[in-house]
């Protein structure tokens, strides 16, 4: 559904994107995930058709986006800075994006009135607040009927009930219309809830980008404990963290975790158990390489 | 498989486009309610007051009003396009505009169509209230409405299309507006900049574009309370400066140049990448245009506004020279600077342009030489009388107060006189002034004897007391044959025109006193 292939993005001297692909398949979540700086928000401003690619191109249903209504048609966008035209209110954008999108449902919009209790249809929406502004841009980009939804820090600023509303809805547009979502957010707890894949960013590169199931299956985290002194794994192993408290050992490994088990096991440990990896770790790890890891610096 | 015409379709016929007018129109009602308010209330209210109060049933000259609508237009269609075209400086609602789905093209052209005829409302509006208004007070005044209406509808295109493409290029909603204006009168500006830098540095010459005086007409509409009695009140505007010849070509000249200026704008629009929102200047190789023409421009104006403080009425002409010149040369480095602030929003900006000073420098020194030694010789050059079409000589004495010395004791009164006089055709008059031209820039004078008489004596004037270094102020406009205008201010001793004075009144002259 949306294709990015090989795409370098300059701001004058800056190689904000270099050579970046990525792949969502039709009717995913998809959760982009990077440090500051990565350049999430600016692959987002190419799949919007904002930005032009300095090479390479973006490809949505197979038509590359820049200037192309056709494609951008099927698109919704909330970006991370909100704007609406000219102190609109609710209603008098909803009229707008009615005329600027055919699929615009009329009648979602109405019912949608039900969940959005505490946003006034007729106040302009620059005078509301953050997370009430953030609500009625979910609102309106749910009503365009979408085949893409593009979100840049969707939840930040809403409440955690509203959050959870506001993924149901996106996910329930996912299961019934079968809507293709691209979500950017430093929120991993919650991606790790709704994303079928990520891919982690950095530096403008794409560094993994993988299922979330296939991703918690490549790095894996043990907890080991020892009779004696803990053999040197570094070689046998392709640790990425080490952690230990008296004689247990906490390894994150990346690797197949089936050899990872043999390994470990070769030593005759006293146990050897698996820990589920929250996505917020394989990110923090992952990046541990590229010299963006969390660092135990006490000062 | 769409065809081609179908993707055109699609993207002018979309729906979003009706959005974006009825948006348009929403957010510009001040601007075009404004417009009509104001044309209306200088117009055919006017009109209409005074042609009902004029008791003494003579003909009113309606000039004036018609003339400041030319001229009150202009701020309205420099905010339109600025109003329309603002959401280039804000990157937010750049993003927002440049994801909908339209292409760039639709944008434009959606927000510069509709512009355009949110300015022609209101001059629609005047013309159709204004000519009733005339027919009912018994004016012959539909012709010369049509072509008022298309006169303004052309400036209208003209001014706007000229914004439009300022709004691209500048990312900054200030830097726009500034430029628009610097922009509109920079010819005039700099010309006239320039040409007082030049008659600081040669004494005796001015280079001076300078403009009419009636232009200042325009500001007041209350002249039209004058209740100026003519024998046809639109005889002046049809037959003269509103005549069909002069309609057809201004209103020519202003749409193809406005329109130029749009594809022009189009073209950059279409090139002009999101990301520069918010930058003073929106396309690299127009910095260095930016940089450099604000350096040489701000520079010299610095030079002869704040110099002006620094050097007085020396009569050291080499002392002011050279302080001039110094003053010119740090100005232009010290602007060149100030435009790398502005261009990168930030003051610490020495070091990193310190080549770029130095460049600056000495082609300000080179810019120097060329005006100290007048190396194009532009302040001798006298047009060959034979490529002359027309020539304007307007010669002014100066002061009455004073008296030259003829010899023997005689004493003769300088003349306190204007002469205006356009010789057209005439080439041996034409040949005659263009010798007094020459015999002008040839000369070297550098202090004029001024007697005064007091008590029946006559005294010499201190320079203290003498403000006037010369006694005739002289302009010379020379329009050629290939269409170019040159124009010429001196400031001479009343001897050198004596004897021209009377030829001015010679072959096809159109003279006034006063």
């Amino acid at each position: 559904m949306i294709k990015v292939d090989n795409v370098e993005k300059y701001f004058d001297d800056l190689k904000a994107l270099d050579g970046i692909s990525l792949n969502v398949g039709k009717g995913s979540v998809y959760g982009l995930i990077g440090p500051n700086g990565a350049g999430k928000s600016t692959i987002i401003k190419h799949l919007t058709g904002v930005y032009k690619a300095d090479k390479g191109e973006v490809y949505i249903n197979g038509e590359p986006v820049y200037e192309n209504p056709r494609v951008k048609e099927i698109i919704s966008y909330i970006p991370d800075e909100l704007f609406y035209i000219n102190k609109s209110s609710v209603y008098q954008m909803m009229k707008f994006y009615k005329n600027v999108y055919r699929n615009f449902n009329m009648e979602r919009f109405t019912k949608l009135k039900d969940v959005f209790t505490t946003i006034p249809l007729n106040k302009p929406i620059c005078k509301l607040s953050k997370g009430m502004q953030k609500q009625a841009a979910f609102w309106l980009t749910i009503c365009c009927n979408p085949e893409v939804i593009i979100l840049d820090e969707p939840v930040d600023g809403l409440d955690p009930v509203m959050r959870r509303q506001v993924w149901s809805l996106l996910l329930q547009d996912v299961a019934e219309r079968n809507t293709t979502v691209l979500v950017s957010s430093h929120n991993l707890r919650e991606l790790e809830d709704v994303c079928d894949a990520v891919g982690i960013i950095n530096k403008g590169k794409m560094m993994l980008e993988k299922s979330l199931s296939s991703l918690q299956g490549t790095v894996v985290k043990y907890q080991v404990a020892y009779n004696g002194e803990a053999p040197d794994l570094k070689e046998k192993l392709d640790i990425l963290h080490v952690q230990n408290n008296g004689s247990v050992y906490t390894y994150i490994i990346r690797g197949e975790s089936k050899m990872i088990e043999d390994v470990l096991r070769s030593f005759q440990p006293l146990i050897v158990d698996v820990i589920p990896l929250t996505l917020e770790e394989i990110f923090i790890y992952e990046l541990g390489g590229e010299d963006y890891g969390f660092k135990d610096i006490i000062l | 498989m769409d065809s081609k015409t179908s993707y055109y379709e699609y993207n002018y016929s979309a729906p979003g486009v009706k959005s974006l007018i009825i948006n348009n129109i929403k957010s510009t009602w001040p601007i075009w309610a404004g417009l009509t308010f104001l044309l209306s209330w200088i117009i055919p209210v006017a009109m209409l007051t005074i042609g009902i109060f004029n008791f003494n049933g003579s003909k009113i000259d309606y000039s004036a009003p018609f003339s400041a609508a030319e001229f009150l237009i202009i701020p309205f269609c420099v905010m339109m396009a600025i109003r329309l075209f603002g959401y280039l400086t804000k990157e937010r609602a750049t993003n927002f505009y440049h994801s909908l789905p339209y292409t760039r093209t639709t944008l434009f052209v959606t927000n510069v169509v509709s512009g355009y005829f949110l300015l022609l409302i209101p001059l629609v509006f005047v013309g159709i209230l204004t000519t009733l208004i005339g027919i009912s007070i018994k004016e012959n005044i539909i012709l010369f409405m049509i072509k008022w209406f298309l006169l303004l509808c052309a400036e209208c295109l003209y001014v706007y299309g000229f914004t439009v493409l300022m709004a691209i290029i500048f990312g900054m909603k200030i830097a726009t507006y500034v430029m628009t204006l610097i922009m509109a009168f920079y010819v005039i500006a700099i010309s006239n900049i320039y040409g007082t830098l030049f008659t600081n540095l040669h004494t005796t010459v001015q280079n001076s574009f300078y403009l009419p005086d009636g232009i200042f007409m325009f500001l007041s509409p209350a002249t039209l309370a004058t209740n100026i009695s003519v024998d046809e009140p639109f005889y002046g505007l049809i037959k003269g400066y509103y005549s069909f010849e002069n309609v057809w070509i201004t209103v020519s000249q202003e749409i193809i140049v406005g329109v130029l200026m749009l594809i022009v704008a189009l073209f950059l629009y279409n090139k002009r990448k999101s990301e520069r929102s918010g930058e003073v200047v929106t396309f690299n190789i127009l910095k260095v245009i930016f940089k450099w023409g604000f350096a040489f421009s701000f520079g010299a104006f610095l030079t002869i506004f704040l110099g002006g403080f620094i050097i007085d009425n020396s009569d050291n002409y080499l002392a002011v020279g050279c302080i001039q010149t110094g003053l010119y040369i740090f100005y232009v480095v010290l602007s060149f600077i100030i435009a790398e602030m502005i261009l990168s929003k930030r003051f610490n900006v020495f070091y990193k342009i310190r080549f770029e000073i130095l460049a600056a420098f000495i082609v300000s020194v080179i810019v120097s030489l060329i005006l100290i030694f007048d190396l194009f010789g532009i302040t001798g050059h006298v047009p060959d009388p034979s490529k002359v079409d027309k020539m304007n000589i307007d010669i002014t004495v100066l002061n009455d107060e004073y008296y030259k010395h003829l010899g023997d004791g005689k004493y003769q009164k300088y003349y306190y006189d204007s002469f205006e006089s356009e010789k057209e055709g005439d080439i041996k008059l034409i040949e005659k002034f263009t010798e007094l031209h020459e015999f002008i820039t040839e000369q070297n004078v550098e202090s004029h004897m001024h007697y005064k008489k007091h008590n029946g004596k006559y005294t010499v004037v201190s320079k203290d007391d003498y403000s006037y270094s010369y006694d005739v102020k002289m302009y010379i406009t020379y329009k050629m044959k290939n269409g170019s205008e040159t124009g010429r201010l001196y400031m001479v001793p009343y001897d050198y025109v004596e004897d021209y004075l009377p030829l001015l009144r010679e072959g096809k002259t159109n003279y006034g006193e006063y």
